[in-house]
């Protein structure tokens, strides 16, 4: 698996456009708002005096909202907090706690990643019980209040119903963070001593390796089996250290006791390569096809799959531009070694029969975007399980052309220096990936090769990996707070439950507005808006086929006109999904700033909504009707 | 027969709010309808009342059940939105959060948090007044001990009585020292002893200038305390006027004299016969229930273990 969604824009770009698209929905809701307040009041008492109702209504919103003070929030905050200790809501930490306690009996310390399986297991069950608890306190808190009356203390002391609505998002906001961190503490010391874990070496188990001289140069061998498995093991005698191969997705560096005398044995480091941060650098993807012109790649007919795929032993080839290959971003001093690539988890297509334990061999060749020189493609095998990564020395030699009369070197002598000739001025820098074998296939997507450019502090993406359930927690608690303002207890529950779960289906619901709104031959959502979807229901329509009944026109006009509504509130529906960075976490990415800082901004922007809506809702209600 | 008070219009021109005091509390056909879901009318809670409050002042408003007292508490304090008409406190209209600095309440039931103990209650109230911390501590501590709730500062609410909630209710609604100081059912759930200090409480604050309004149903409770009152029924405001001037009966005479042999007071019903006034009643007098109760528990305070025996019996 890959970031399929990792490679993040701009932060200030998005910014601006996000500023205008909430400027506008705040526009449109504020409106719609006092529309539909005026026709019922008007219903009621007239035109005239709703109107002036209407007015009163905005003068005191714009007196309530100036007049707010931080003492009466945190006031009322510090209440939310301790109703939340008084009502023992820290059994949510003793119940993750038991869970933590009893996790590792059932979980698998075996595969090729044990740390995503622990990850996956803490991120999981403290979203669902952080969910829950949000849900719970923030829904039911307000209605407890209406019902017992003790609103009524709260309401006849100078407290503004804005304060009430962000002392209690401040208040459960508090209670949930204090929750979480602890959760997350936890959880860290879950993951790292859950995948901690070394293992010993028999130095008599060991067997020579001699060098072309005869003399032995090494000591190969195996390490002892713990937590579910064994390493080969490799040693250098000269330099008295080796290292391991890579198994679950990590691996060991060996460094003798006592380097003059091997006999007293190997100490073995802690698992390497498996709790990461990588920082990528992502490139552009482009595809050639079979004849080596430009493709959109080949689909091999799962209509799941995501990858493209490139034909192997043929022209085609995928090749990635990275922008910003400089040597500000990859100091020499740093990146001694030279430019490092890894190839997340090339996915392969088999069409002839082999040995399917056997890889599939490629190569990577580096081409400068506007010179075209391009160097000597070097051979790798495949990993599909694995993060494979390669280190492109900075001095490489130059491309083979193949001719009739055999593979000959570009005649210019020398090699290539990749700063000098493979990276143009604009510090861009073309990655070609081919596959050598015959009737194989490799399948690629734009986020599967990357540079890394750093690797960041796993304890630092592990925090930001938990600030996107705090994100989602807080937004869940704006949601609960806002239908607390107006709906009865378990009505509130139910509502807060219902937005959550639309949250998770935003992607569907865009699908079907932009079908509906937009219709296009190739549209996602089939089947039109809800007036006709129901027609079609009962008419048994296939839902591909031409809208022919009487009024059909009418009808989806209506259904347009309906689905703007939506439109509407769906930009008030938090994208849950868009707030989760497990992903990243468990993927082994940092998690960059562009991606939590636009994040926030979203965030701040949900929350101002849902709390001026639950300001409304509570503002307009009569206490103690 | 007893002939009723004065009708409503002439108490009315005798209150005394022809500019002999600010007005605090005024209504302008004040009505409130109760409405179901769909807008339909359910109850005609409150028809068309006119009240004015005068600063310094105890109003009672009696009722039986259901005769819109705490109705019109409630859309004096903003917890309801009136249907038509005005309520107006300080001038300002009832639903201006802003007259709250200047205003306790006291409700039906003390609805206070249970989860929060004495101190925690008053500092968590304080905090919605503009008041400096240190004033805030040093008044929840003297309203502690006023109410007579010193012991039990530290205990949670849900483990207090229903007298020692209505003490701490009332600790709140005065936390902010206010000026207006609305009260619903205020000796509600309160023994003998904890309703005469309740009615002593109310005496001492109307003399430290605060005005007062009260609803009741607890008739003694509106006439021992109360300046002026209003009666009223199913919404509609039936009598208003000085409590004295209602309750005063002005064709009948009381004669209360000690130490008369039965002669003398055969001489008297002479007089009364002579004069050609009939005699209602001649007999002794009897104390209330709540003045006995309250001579036996001080006797057995001051005497521990002796029987309390009342004179005569």
């Amino acid at each position: 698996m890959v970031l399929e969604d990792g490679i993040p824009k701009d932060f200030a770009d998005q910014l601006l456009s996000a500023l205008t698209q909430f400027g506008l929905i705040f526009l449109l809701l504020t409106l719609v708002a006092f529309a539909v307040g005026f026709l019922v009041l008007a219903i009621r008492y007239g035109p005239l005096p709703a109107g002036d109702k209407i007015y009163r209504v905005l003068l005191q919103m714009l007196s309530d909202l100036g007049g707010s003070r931080l003492r009466r929030i945190f006031a009322l905050a510090r209440l939310a907090v301790l109703e939340s200790i008084r009502k023992r809501v820290m059994i949510v930490f003793v119940l993750f706690s038991l869970i933590m306690i009893f996790a590792g009996w059932f979980l698998d310390t075996g595969g090729y990643d044990p740390g995503r399986g622990y990850l996956f297991f803490v991120l999981w069950t403290t979203k669902i019980l952080i969910w829950l608890l949000a849900a719970l306190i923030s829904a039911l808190s307000l209605p407890a209040d209406l019902k017992s009356r003790t609103i009524y203390t709260i309401v006849t002391k100078p407290v503004r119903a804005s304060e009430i609505v962000l002392g209690r998002i401040l208040g459960f906001g508090m209670v949930g963070t204090a929750l979480l961190i602890a959760m997350g503490l936890l959880s860290y010391l879950f993951v790292v001593r859950g995948v901690d874990h070394t293992h010993t070496i028999d130095p008599e188990a060991l067997r020579d390796v001699k060098g072309i001289s005869g003399k032995v140069v090494a000591k190969k061998g195996l390490t002892s089996k713990d937590h579910g498995h064994e390493h080969d093991v490799t040693i250098d005698l000269d330099k008295a250290t080796g290292y391991t191969n890579v198994r679950e997705g990590h691996w060991h560096e060996v460094i003798a006791n006592d380097p003059k005398d091997l006999s007293k044995g190997y100490t073995l480091s802690k698992p390497l390569d498996l709790l990461n941060a990588r920082v990528p650098i992502y490139g552009k993807l482009q595809y050639l096809d079979r004849q080596g012109h430009e493709g959109r790649g080949i689909s091999v007919g799962n209509e799941w799959e995501y990858r493209r795929f490139i034909e192997g032993n043929t022209l085609a080839a995928a090749i990635w531009t990275f922008k910003g290959v400089t040597k500000a971003n990859f100091p020499p001093e740093k990146f001694k070694d030279g430019l490092p690539i890894d190839l997340s988890r090339i996915d392969v297509f088999r069409t002839r029969k082999g040995d399917i334990e056997s890889t599939v061999r490629g190569s990577l060749a580096l081409r400068n975007p506007k010179t075209k020189v391009t160097s000597h493609a070097e051979s790798f095998n495949s990993k599909k399980a694995y993060i494979d990564h390669h280190v492109i020395p900075w001095k490489l030699e130059r491309e083979v052309i193949k001719t009739q009369a055999g593979a000959t070197k570009d005649k210019s002598a020398g090699p290539l220096d990749l700063w000098e000739d493979l990276v143009d001025d604009e510090g861009q820098l073309e990655v070609i990936l081919k596959c050598e074998e015959n009737a194989q296939f490799f399948g690629v997507a734009q986020p599967d090769m990357y540079l890394l450019a750093d690797e960041g502090s796993y304890r630092v993406n592990f925090f930001k990996g938990y600030l996107g359930l705090w994100m989602q927690m807080m937004l869940i608690i704006g949601v609960g707070v806002m239908w607390s303002t107006l709906l009865t207890a378990p009505v509130a529950l139910l509502a807060t439950a219902s937005t959550v779960l639309l949250g998770q289906q935003t992607q569907f619901i865009n699908d079907a507005l932009n079908s509906i709104l937009y219709p296009t031959h190739d549209k996602a959502v089939w089947g039109g808006g809800p007036i006709e979807s129901l027609i079609r229901g009962f008419t048994q329509d296939n839902v591909t086929s031409d809208f022919k009944v009487t009024g059909a026109t009418a009808i989806q006009f209506m259904d347009k006109i309906l689905m703007w509504l939506v439109w509407l509130v769906s930009k008030i529906i938090p994208d849950f999904k868009k707030f989760d960075n497990s992903h990243y976490l468990i993927e082994g990415f940092n998690i960059p700033a562009s991606v939590w800082g636009s994040q926030l901004v979203d965030l701040a922007g949900y929350m101002i909504l849902m709390f001026l809506i639950g300001y409304m809702f509570l503002r307009n209600r009569e206490v103690a009707a | 027969m007893n002939q009723p008070a004065p009708p409503l219009k002439a108490t009315l021109d005798a209150t005394p709010t022809a500019g002999r005091g600010e007005i605090i509390v005024e209504t302008r056909s004040l009505s409130k309808v109760y409405r179901d879901f769909w807008g339909r009318q359910k109850v005609r809670a409150l028809k068309s009342l006119d009240l004015r409050v005068q600063r310094g002042e105890i109003f009672g408003l009696l009722g039986p059940n259901g005769s819109g007292k705490t109705t019109t508490i409630k859309l004096l304090l903003g917890l309801l939105f009136p249907t038509s008409g005005q309520a107006l406190i300080f001038g300002e209209n009832a639903t201006e959060v802003a007259k709250n600095e200047r205003v306790g309440y006291l409700p039906e039931e003390s609805y206070l948090y249970k989860f929060l103990n004495a101190e925690e209650t008053l500092d968590f109230y304080g905090r919605l007044f503009s008041i400096p911390a240190h004033i805030r501590k040093q008044r929840a501590q003297e309203l502690i001990e006023r109410v007579g709730l010193g012991w039990a500062r530290k205990r949670q609410l849900r483990e207090y009585s229903k007298g020692m909630t209505r003490r701490i209710g009332v600790a709140q609604a005065l936390i902010n020292e206010p000026e207006l100081i609305l009260l619903d059912e205020p000796t509600s759930g309160l023994d003998p002893i904890g309703t005469r200090e309740m009615k002593d409480l109310i005496l001492k604050l109307r003399d430290e200038g605060k005005t007062i309004i009260l609803c009741s149903h607890q008739l003694a409770d509106v006439q021992d305390v109360c300046d002026r009152l209003a009666i009223l029924h199913q919404g509609e405001l039936k009598e208003l006027g000085r409590v004295d001037a209602l309750l005063k009966v002005r064709d009948v005479t009381q004669i209360r004299a000690k130490g008369l042999s039965v002669e003398a007071q055969d001489e008297v019903k002479a007089v009364i016969a002579k004069h050609m006034g009939t005699l209602i009643s001649m007999d002794n007098p009897t104390s209330t229930l709540e003045e006995l109760f309250l001579s036996i528990v001080r006797d057995s305070e001051a005497r521990p273990g002796r029987r309390a025996m009342s004179e005569g019996v």
